[in-house]
């Protein structure tokens, strides 16, 4: 068995200098954050197996509840173990990246949108509050700037582009304006996602203690 | 003239330590040479090896280093392990942590992949690694779906893949069968003479691979307290003294007397139990039973339905046919809570058992526990601790312990819902020796009160705890006290 | 020896029959499902959306797609459908509304305008999903992250997605054992309790294999050389076929009669 003779091609390759943005993060950072984007998929499933067990008329009460409650904490949960800047953007920039590489470009495109803006707002809030991800109230509020965001984007998105229709069904199920609807959704997702954000800081500070 | 690997006064603090992990190492290897590390956990072995594969401080900077590591006349601090002239790859424990694409080819071209060869060169050396460890016709599949030991060669393929001189392995036999760890030591072998590739392995199970390593360094509180042969491993007092296994050590076997006197009922019956997953067999067939306070070893190869027999056996699965009654009565009739009563079950690596960060917390999850009134749970607690030896740990965090320590709580949690039977699933894997010894005094002392099954590649451990045998092989159990014995193994 | 095109969808059949699809670049593929939504989207005909759908259950049975896939969402469609009615009898007698009334039976109906609507929702629904389906079984991650790549994301997000995807079974196989070990110890994890206690219980043992595991990975990434350059080879490199240029031609060309079609030009009497 011959050993491969190019031991000289290698050792004329010079290491780089890592791209800023990622030269923040080390290799461990790296893998940690994309093991949490993993937990968070893997949790959507569970969350979409509890959702069923409601009555489907008011499907999106539990949806919204215990995707703020259960699930969305571990972005935070991240945020607080890495504890450096420009993490939680990593978190939803590569949430967003799964979410094409998944569902296609369609879905999977107007969620990434999405998730970018979130994750730029929840950014820029925790960088000018600074002491980044040190306080609870900090991650209950980066998860209350999301459901801001997120909740009325997708929701138009989902009305005038994916599935046009989606605004007139609700206003005739709920008797309610559609706009009512993104406002309580917000409501409900700020409320949910403050409590959420707030079991992510101390779940991810249990976490750090512990080992 | 420097040797091939030089480390002079070496140490190693973590942040917050009192003690540093490493203090003044300085040894020289040849090239080639087969070096074995031994020491009582703790004593800094999977640290020295952090520190000559390069992955601190150019990966790992929780704590300072000082002193030098020079691999070929090149600095290892000062240059990246893939980048000297002389590279350096380390395997750690588990194979399965290391692995991530979704094809052996793929995990092997990862490496060359990264430090810019081409296509044409990539192919090349993804060629040679998987003849080198011999799994050509596993190239496309899916590594997840390999077993252990298949894994664990497309780790040492990965590190091939970069024409590494020195190859580091910590604890390379722990999650090994038998069958396995011969392939191992084979294809070590085979490296060592071929390519002339420096092999340095930390071990705790010093009988399987001693054979084949010259060079035995003894660590002990982060220094080098022995540098000698193999031979010293005959020397059993000198072993004791720093923790490890002498290679002609017998545990003594468990006597009648350690058993319960009453031991005629039935406890465990199982009949003709079949089972499948995925399409394929994985019980056929399946039938004996366990009398009260007996002690029942359970030997087989990675893969053949061990685990599947014990979840069972604790009614978390269900055969697809036959039955299945403890003390009398089908665990699918019963609650959890009364289930737990019955059978507690210990399942392989104690971190995988573990759900509350604290040893208080931990042994008071039991549902039996936490029900009862605060003095009486208090007091439960302690008479626990004290049965597993770990009396004053109740506020301790329990991920800053030791393995073995954390292996106890474990087995504390499982003591709390006080189960008749008790199964233990490979409960000596990662242990030192010395934690071993601990750990059969503690199975013996709980022999007279409970039945116990316990399933492990550790033959020695079974042969002192348990007083029958049974073997899983291809599905099929075989019930032999002597001949197996003697035979398993060869 | 060849670098063989690395795995499967985590979606697909492992034994489906590689057809022209598959072989489509996924950089057109993402240009074409651009092309495909914009037409889906700006088409208000149902006639013509029904059509498309066909289209698309078309390519299905090209690309040996199981039809099972579908079931799902016709039951969906089912149970939209039959809410809808309920929903429009209680509202006939209770809150009238200004819509004409189509009784079926017994007093039981549904609001014209409010089922075309729904006829019009559940085809973009269906036509968009089934095409998500059809993707997914067409396309492996490992080739679609190679067109990120190619339309130049970082190769450290490249190798995160990588690991992401390869972690989601596995966590949901870790917080399996977590739920076996707390079973074991007398807790119930199933019912609606039980699962509660389970995801509230077992996040943090969960997190605490993934921080350990992260580690370890994270050694062996490191000895690999991970990062030591901005810029690795690509081992799948895509590459225009003829098929590839055909598709983005028609995709123009559908992008083109959205557009129009926006901007209030009828084709034929036929998008409106």
């Amino acid at each position: 068995m011959e050993k491969s003779k190019d031991n000289e091609k290698m050792n004329e390759i010079k290491p780089e200098k890592k791209r800023k943005f990622f030269e923040r993060f080390s290799t461990f950072d790296i893998v940690l954050i994309a093991m949490i984007i993993g937990i968070w998929y893997a949790l959507q499933q569970l969350w979409y197996g509890l959702c069923q067990l409601f009555p489907p008329i008011y499907y999106w009460i539990p949806m919204v509840v215990l995707y703020e409650l259960l699930v969305l904490p571990f972005v935070i949960v991240g945020g607080t173990l890495i504890n450096k800047r420009f993490t939680i953007l990593l978190l939803f920039i590569l949430h967003g990246l799964i979410s094409i590489v998944l569902y296609g470009i369609i879905f999977g495109g107007f969620e990434c949108l999405v998730d970018i803006i979130s994750g730029a707002a929840i950014e820029l809030f925790l960088l000018t509050t600074g002491n980044y991800l040190k306080r609870p109230l900090q991650g209950g509020m980066a998860l209350v700037i999301r459901a801001i965001i997120y909740y009325p984007i997708s929701l138009l998105i989902t009305a005038y582009v994916t599935y046009i229709g989606y605004a007139e069904m609700v206003e005739y199920m709920y008797l309610i304006p559609f706009g009512l609807f993104i406002l309580l959704n917000i409501l409900l997702g700020a409320g949910c996602g403050f409590a959420g954000g707030l079991y992510g800081y101390y779940l991810g500070k249990k976490a750090k203690e512990s080992i | 003239m420097r040797s091939f690997i030089q480390i002079n006064d070496l140490w190693y603090s973590y942040f917050g330590a009192r003690f540093p992990s490493i203090k003044r190492i300085t040894i020289d290897i040849e090239k080639g040479e087969k070096v074995l590390v031994l020491g009582r956990s703790g004593s800094g072995k999977s640290t020295f090896l952090l520190c000559l594969s390069g992955l601190i401080p150019h990966s790992y900077s929780e704590g300072t280093m000082k002193g030098k590591i020079y691999i070929g006349n090149e600095d290892l601090s000062k240059v990246p392990p893939y980048f000297l002239k002389n590279k350096v790859g380390i395997i750690q424990q588990n194979p399965s942590n290391q692995l991530f694409e979704r094809s052996v080819e793929n995990e092997i071209a990862f490496g060359p992949q990264n430090v810019g060869l081409s296509v044409e060169k990539i192919q090349e050396r993804v060629s040679f690694a998987l003849n080198a460890v011999e799994i050509e016709k596993y190239a496309d599949q899916d590594p997840f779906k390999l077993s252990l030991g298949l894994q664990q060669r497309v780790c040492m393929a990965a590190m091939l893949a970069l024409n590494p001189s020195i190859l580091i392995f910590d604890e390379p036999t722990c999650f090994l069968d038998e069958k396995s760890t011969k392939n191992f030591i084979r294809i070590l072998k085979k490296l060592n003479e071929d390519q002339n590739i420096t092999i340095i392995a930390s071990e705790h199970r010093t009988k399987r691979i001693n054979s084949m390593f010259e060079r035995i360094l003894v660590l002990n509180k982060g220094s080098i307290a022995l540098d000698d042969t193999y031979s010293i491993l005959k020397n059993a007092q000198l072993c004791s003294e720093y923790g490890i296994q002498p290679i002609e050590s017998e545990f003594y076997p468990v006597k009648e007397n350690f058993l319960s006197n009453n031991r005629n009922e039935k406890v465990i019956e199982v009949k003709n139990i079949s089972f499948s997953y995925n399409g394929q067999r994985i019980l056929k067939n399946i039938s004996f039973t366990v009398n009260k306070g007996e002690s029942i070893g359970i030997l087989g190869e990675n893969g053949s339905g061990k685990t599947t027999l014990i979840l069972l056996l604790a009614g978390i699965l269900r055969p697809l046919s036959g039955t299945i009654r403890i003390n009398g009565k089908l665990p699918s009739n019963l609650k959890r809570k009364e289930l737990a009563r019955e059978i507690g079950v210990l399942l392989q690596n104690p971190d995988e058992n573990i759900l509350t960060p604290i040893v208080w917390t931990e042994i008071s999850s039991s549902v039996q526990i936490n029900n009862l009134p605060p003095q009486e749970k208090e007091m439960k607690i302690k008479d626990i601790l004290n049965q597993v030896s770990l009396s004053g740990f109740e506020h301790k965090k329990i991920f800053k312990i030791s393995y073995g320590e954390r292996e106890r709580v474990a087995l504390g949690s499982l003591l709390a819902s006080n189960p008749e039977i008790i199964i233990l699933d490979e409960p000596t894997v990662g242990l030192d020796y010395e934690n071993k010894v601990q750990l059969i005094k503690l199975i013996k002392n709980l022999l007279q009160e409970h039945t116990l099954l316990a399933i492990s590649h550790d033959f020695e451990f079974l042969k002192a705890i348990s007083n029958k045998f049974l073997v899983l092989k291809n599905g099929v159990i075989y019930e032999d006290n002597n001949t197996w014995m003697v035979n398993y193994g060869k | 020896m060849k670098i063989t095109i690395p795995g499967w969808s985590i979606m697909a059949n492992n034994s489906r029959i590689i057809t022209s699809t598959y072989f489509l670049d996924p950089r057109v593929q993402i240009f074409g499902s651009c092309a495909f939504l914009m037409i889906v989207v700006s088409i208000k005909n149902p006639l013509i959306l029904g059509l498309i759908f066909l289209f698309v259950l078309i390519l299905w049975k090209v690309n040996r797609i199981p039809i099972k896939n579908i079931l799902s969402m016709i039951k969906l469609g089912l149970y939209l459908i039959g809410m809808l009615i309920v929903l429009s009898t209680l509202y006939s007698y209770f809150f009238p509304q200004d819509m004409q009334f189509i009784p079926f039976f017994l007093g039981v109906g549904i609001y014209y305008e409010i089922f075309i609507v729904f006829l019009m929702l559940t085809l973009r629904f269906f036509i968009l999903i089934s095409y998500m389906i059809l993707l997914s079984f067409t396309t492996t991650p490992s080739r679609m992250l190679s067109a990120l790549r190619a339309l130049k994301i970082p190769y450290e997000l490249a190798i995160m997605a990588t690991i992401t995807l390869r972690f989601i079974p596995l966590s949901l196989e870790i917080w399996k054992k977590l739920e076996i070990v707390a079973q074991i110890r007398g807790i119930e994890t199933k019912g609606f309790k039980g699962r509660l206690y389970a995801i509230k219980n077992l996040s943090f043992p969960l997190l605490i294999q993934t921080i350990k595991r992260a580690k370890e990975l994270a050694y062996s990434l490191d000895s690999r050389a991970f990062r030591s350059i901005n810029k690795p080879v690509n081992l799948i490199p895509l590459k225009f076929h003829k098929l590839d240029y055909f598709v983005v031609f028609i995709s123009i060309g559908l992008f083109a009669v959205s557009i129009a079609s926006y901007l209030g030009i009828s084709l034929l009497g036929l998008l409106t």
